[in-house]
């Protein structure tokens, strides 16, 4: 089963704790909200899922284990993280190229993923040419690479136009239908909530609440935005 | 590991800095080529004889290993510089196996440059000698293991490269720390120390004790066999202290 999760994980840089016993678990085949102030702990939570950043305490883990002990990983799990993760001397195509041989995956998909993300007319210049709108779908087709069954995305709007937003909108939505777990964390929560099933907020690196969006937001009567002052001012009050 | 390893080989590919390190290195082998042709056999240098051809084997020798040095230094520092280390470890998130992989992709780039310089030094060298009616024995006179020892001390510095990069990991600190080492540290040591034969032990106349192969013992220097065995000794040393960075710090 393609699924996350994540049981009492904790982060601590010195004295500051960045991720604080934060616990929960994404059904398959849904799109959840990841959302969170600045410096709440999202990205530190994400990095540690992606075996990026070691956990002080805690497990993180995509099909039940942790990410650095599954086989192929890249067909698990679709990451983005940053878009500057590319050589910029190096092409479009062959940066994915780069990624794709290192998962076993053939060339032949890279041509597919740069389709799908509406790059194969730019595969052939540098990396350190495209705009930041640009690099952000490059790293989208880098997640898309292994066809995975779990995607976890940091900020995949960052840089995109709102035609380009638009369209992310819908390829979110669309790698949900397909049965994809998909984890996206993002600070433009009107977009996002447009976009996800189910919605996990943090403060403080610790949760505050993860339920269907509908239910957060109030069945319709509240914005997400408005859900997620509610919800974050006692934990901020408390602080 | 050859899937990684096939890797780490086309990043070195896909970028233009290793094959500027290529040209510019077989262009200094070339110039060095023609200046050696131009004074050999003049009053007071080297007669023109079948022997040169050693000789001008033996000459990039040091030149090379810093070039491989400076190609596993660039494999490893570009990923931190250009944050495509991300991307890596989430490929490939065993960091030991990835390290070791980076190291045997710049030791065989290190071993491709070599026989690429000794290509263009016995080639060129070849047809001076031929044009000036001198027999060409590439067989004899110390040409195989010369030949044999540049490729041996360019692979061991590049994977001394690749561990300096991942213990550095900003590519300006880690070629100035390379040339403070090699240029001032090396020969500031054995004195500071009062041990002067301390030179031979160190990278530099370990390197040159290696690239002694096949030429008659200098007291100066280790054995040939000593000297690789010391500068592999470095190499490995270097890649274990990057590896131990690596694997604690984040990418």
């Amino acid at each position: 089963m393609e699924g996350i999760a994540v049981h009492g994980l904790t982060k601590r840089y010195g004295r500051v704790t960045a991720v604080d016993d934060l616990t929960f678990t994404l059904e398959p085949g849904r799109v959840t909200g990841f959302v969170g102030r600045n410096g709440a702990g999202k990205t530190t939570t994400l990095r540690i899922l992606l075996g990026l950043t070691r956990a002080t305490a805690g497990t993180a883990t995509v099909s039940g284990r942790p990410y650095a002990e599954l086989r192929d990983p890249l067909r698990h799990v679709g990451a983005l993280i940053d878009p500057d993760c590319f050589h910029p001397g190096r092409n479009g195509r062959n940066a994915l190229r780069a990624v794709a041989r290192l998962g076993r995956i053939p060339d032949v998909r890279v041509d597919e993923v740069l389709e799908l993300v509406d790059m194969s007319g730019a595969a052939g210049r540098r990396v350190g040419g495209y705009s930041l709108g640009m690099r952000q779908r490059l790293a989208l087709a880098a997640a898309l690479l292994g066809d995975p069954g779990t995607l976890v995305l940091d900020e995949p709007a960052n840089g995109l136009d709102p035609d380009g937003v638009r369209w992310l909108r819908s390829l979110i939505r669309g790698l949900g239908e397909q049965g994809r777990s998909v984890l996206v964390s993002s600070h433009l929560l009107a977009e996002l909530a447009q976009t996800v099933d189910d919605v996990i907020v943090i403060e403080q690196g610790r949760l505050v609440a993860h339920d269907r969006i509908t239910a957060l937001a109030s069945a319709g009567a509240e914005s997400l935005e408005d859900a997620f002052v509610r919800l974050t001012a006692t934990v901020k009050e408390a602080s | 590991m050859t899937t990684v390893i096939s890797t780490e080989l086309f990043k070195l590919r896909t970028t233009r800095a290793p094959w500027a390190v290529a040209t510019c290195l077989i262009a200094l082998a070339a110039a060095m080529l023609a200046f050696i042709g131009a004074l050999v056999g003049k009053p007071g240098q080297p007669a023109l004889e079948p022997s040169v051809l050693g000789g001008l084997a033996r000459a990039p020798g040091m030149l090379t290993g810093g070039a491989a040095l400076l190609l596993g230094l660039l494999l490893s520092t570009a990923e931190y510089r250009h944050a495509t280390a991300l991307t890596t470890r989430l490929g490939h998130p065993r960091v030991p196996g990835l390290v070791l992989a980076k190291a045997i992709a710049a030791a065989l780039a290190g071993s491709v440059l070599a026989l690429a310089v000794e290509l263009v030094m016995l080639g060129g060298g070849a047809a001076i000698l031929a044009g000036r009616d001198v027999s060409v024995e590439p067989l004899r006179h110390g040409v195989p293991a010369a030949v044999a020892s540049i490729v041996m001390v360019a692979a061991l510095h590049a994977v001394a490269g690749v561990g300096i990069g991942e213990l550095l990991r900003n590519p300006t600190l880690a070629v100035g720390a390379v040339l403070v080492w090699a240029f001032l540290a090396e020969g500031v040591l054995p004195v500071l120390l009062r041990q002067p034969n301390l030179d031979r032990w160190l990278p530099t106349g370990a390197a040159r004790s290696a690239l002694s192969l096949g030429l008659t013992q200098d007291s100066a220097l280790l054995i040939p066999w000593a000297g690789l065995s010391v500068l592999a000794a470095y190499a490995v040393g270097l890649l274990l202290v990057g590896l131990g960075r690596s694997v604690r710090t984040d990418p």
